[in-house]
């Protein structure tokens, strides 16, 4: 049989989708809340972040069946397990909110009102530095335990891991995914431009990317420019061969034959 | 810290534990050329199947394939992209996850007579072709197969794409920023698809035709040969073979 499995996964993806102007990080953690949902089964996921003052706010939250859960995270951000979390950079997790309410008085009483049993907490930190916290809320339904931990951890891992290539590199995340699309696209055109140049000037591939090489080099342009020029036809192929001629590195290869098949077992 | 192990505690631990390492793995081993194959691996595991592959997506629809579990998962991929014919191509059409429970049955015959029972002789009888998204585009496709009939619980399969998807992002990000188009172009490794690429150079321009269609007459030599599309593409690069332009091969 041949089904159709709908894909949750991208259907929670495409309603959470921000406004075009959002930061590329803030699509990712949002991506991250959501998938911590669904993965967790929980009512509510939200990404904490200790923002330039040391101050801890909301920088994503995900509550697809009850959206007012999502306000909870940024209630109350210094009195909150995300709070504790991040600042004792450790997990930490409180199945019954009725016995919280010592610990965090209004953010318990606010939770319970809400629905809230259950609340997991993961720091999100850079070695030592602390930058926030993962939570999670479960509602009475719902199931928090030990077994969460492990997994919150790992994923709390790769949401660090996204936010630091970000600093770095100053460039979203999924700017490089598409960044390593254009560069699919660019080893594409040089490998097609070799070809076309190599069939053109009866030489060898290795020859024809010295001649695409060359020629960049010689006019100041780049090599991808160059082999895109080749493939769309924009520049006379016989302009780029004489790079390698002037350098006296071309040689022509044995002419192809133009026979079918010659002497090629299948395999 | 309380802890309230509750009913199913059983299924779910074993399903936490493997998510765990596959995620841990990913956020600790996102570096290097086996990154790719290393997700494979996990995703393969968490998805209780034989073995994966994940293939990129460009823009422009060009693949390249980031990792496999294994050799039968690398041949695979290579046997959808000789034909330009497989679940692979429909998942990445639709957007939608494509689950065939076997390749050796009538239905998935009549919907890739090619494909279907190729694999089916290769011994891969499930497959599962899943769409991985980034930023609201199609960056990817994990692809999830096994030697015997049906495959698998949708819960194992929603948790690999997850993975995959987390995993995509991660690895890829590593690639460097916009002003680092030499690491860029380094992550990305054609492998032996280097030389069809060369080779669909070499028959656009010696047929005088467009590189979409020599890519077709590559394929479609390799194909109705019964060779692989790399071996015929290296026959083309070395110059012991050309295409004929008044042949249908």
């Amino acid at each position: 049989m041949f089904g159709e499995l709908e894909h949750p996964t991208y259907e929670g993806f495409d309603e959470s989708a921000p406004a075009e102007h959002a930061q590329d990080s803030d699509q990712f953690l949002d991506r991250v809340a959501h998938h911590c949902t669904d993965l967790f089964s929980v009512s509510a996921a939200g990404v904490m972040l200790v923002g330039p003052g040391g101050d801890l706010h909301a920088a994503a939250t995900a509550a697809p069946t009850v959206p007012e859960l999502g306000d909870l995270f940024a209630s109350h951000p210094e009195a909150s397990p995300c709070a504790d979390s991040c600042h004792l950079l450790e997990p930490v997790i409180e199945t019954d909110l009725e016995r919280a309410d010592r610990r965090w008085p209004e953010f318990a009483t606010d939770a319970r009102k809400a629905g809230v049993r259950g609340v997991l907490a993961f720091p999100l930190h850079d070695r030592a530095t602390s930058i926030g916290a993962l939570g999670l809320l479960a509602t009475k339904d719902e199931h928090l335990d030990l077994h969460h931990v492990r997994l919150v951890g790992a994923i709390a891992d790769i949401a660090v891991g996204g936010l630091l290539q970000r600093d770095t590199a100053a460039h979203g995340v999924h700017g490089g995914v598409s960044q390593l699309q254009s560069a699919l696209d660019a080893r594409v055109v040089i490998e097609q431009a070799k070809g076309m140049l190599a069939q053109r000037g009866g030489i060898d591939v290795a020859q024809a990317f010295q001649a695409l090489f060359r020629f960049a080099r010689k006019h100041r342009i780049g090599l991808v420019e160059v082999a895109e020029s080749v493939v769309d036809g924009t520049v006379d192929s016989s302009r780029i061969l004489d790079a390698l001629s002037t350098a006296g590195l071309r040689q022509r290869r044995a002419p192809t034959p133009r026979a079918e098949w010659r002497g090629m077992d299948h395999s | 810290m309380n802890a309230e192990l509750g009913a199913g505690s059983a299924v779910a631990a074993t399903r936490y534990a493997r998510l765990y390492r596959l995620l841990a793995d990913c956020a600790d081993r996102t570096d290097g050329p086996e990154s790719g194959d290393h997700v494979c691996d996990a995703c393969a595991e968490v998805a209780g199947a034989d073995g994966a592959a994940l293939s990129l997506i460009s823009a422009h629809r060009w693949s390249a394939l980031l990792g496999t579990s294994g050799e039968l998962a690398k041949t695979l991929a290579d046997l959808q992209f000789t034909l330009g014919q497989g679940p692979k191509f429909h998942a990445l059409r639709t957007g939608h996850a494509v689950i065939v429970e076997d390749l050796a049955s009538e239905a998935s015959a009549h919907n890739w007579p090619v494909f279907a029972p190729a694999a089916a002789d290769l011994g891969i009888r499930a497959l599962a072709a899943l769409p991985l998204s980034s930023d609201g585009n199609r960056v990817g496709v994990l692809q999830l197969y096994r030697t015997t009939p049906r495959l698998v619980d949708p819960d194992n399969l929603r948790d690999a794409a997850m993975c995959a998807e987390l995993a995509l992002v991660s690895i890829l990000g590593h690639a460097g920023g916009p002003e680092d188009v030499g690491s860029s172009l380094a992550a990305v490794r054609l492998g032996e698809r280097a030389e069809v690429y060369q080779a669909t150079g070499m028959v656009a321009e010696f047929l005088g035709i467009s590189l979409d269609d020599a890519l077709a007459r590559v394929q479609f030599h390799a194909f109705s040969h019964e060779q692989s599309i790399g071996y015929v593409a290296h026959a083309i690069v070395a110059g012991q073979f050309m295409l004929e332009a008044d042949s249908p091969s």
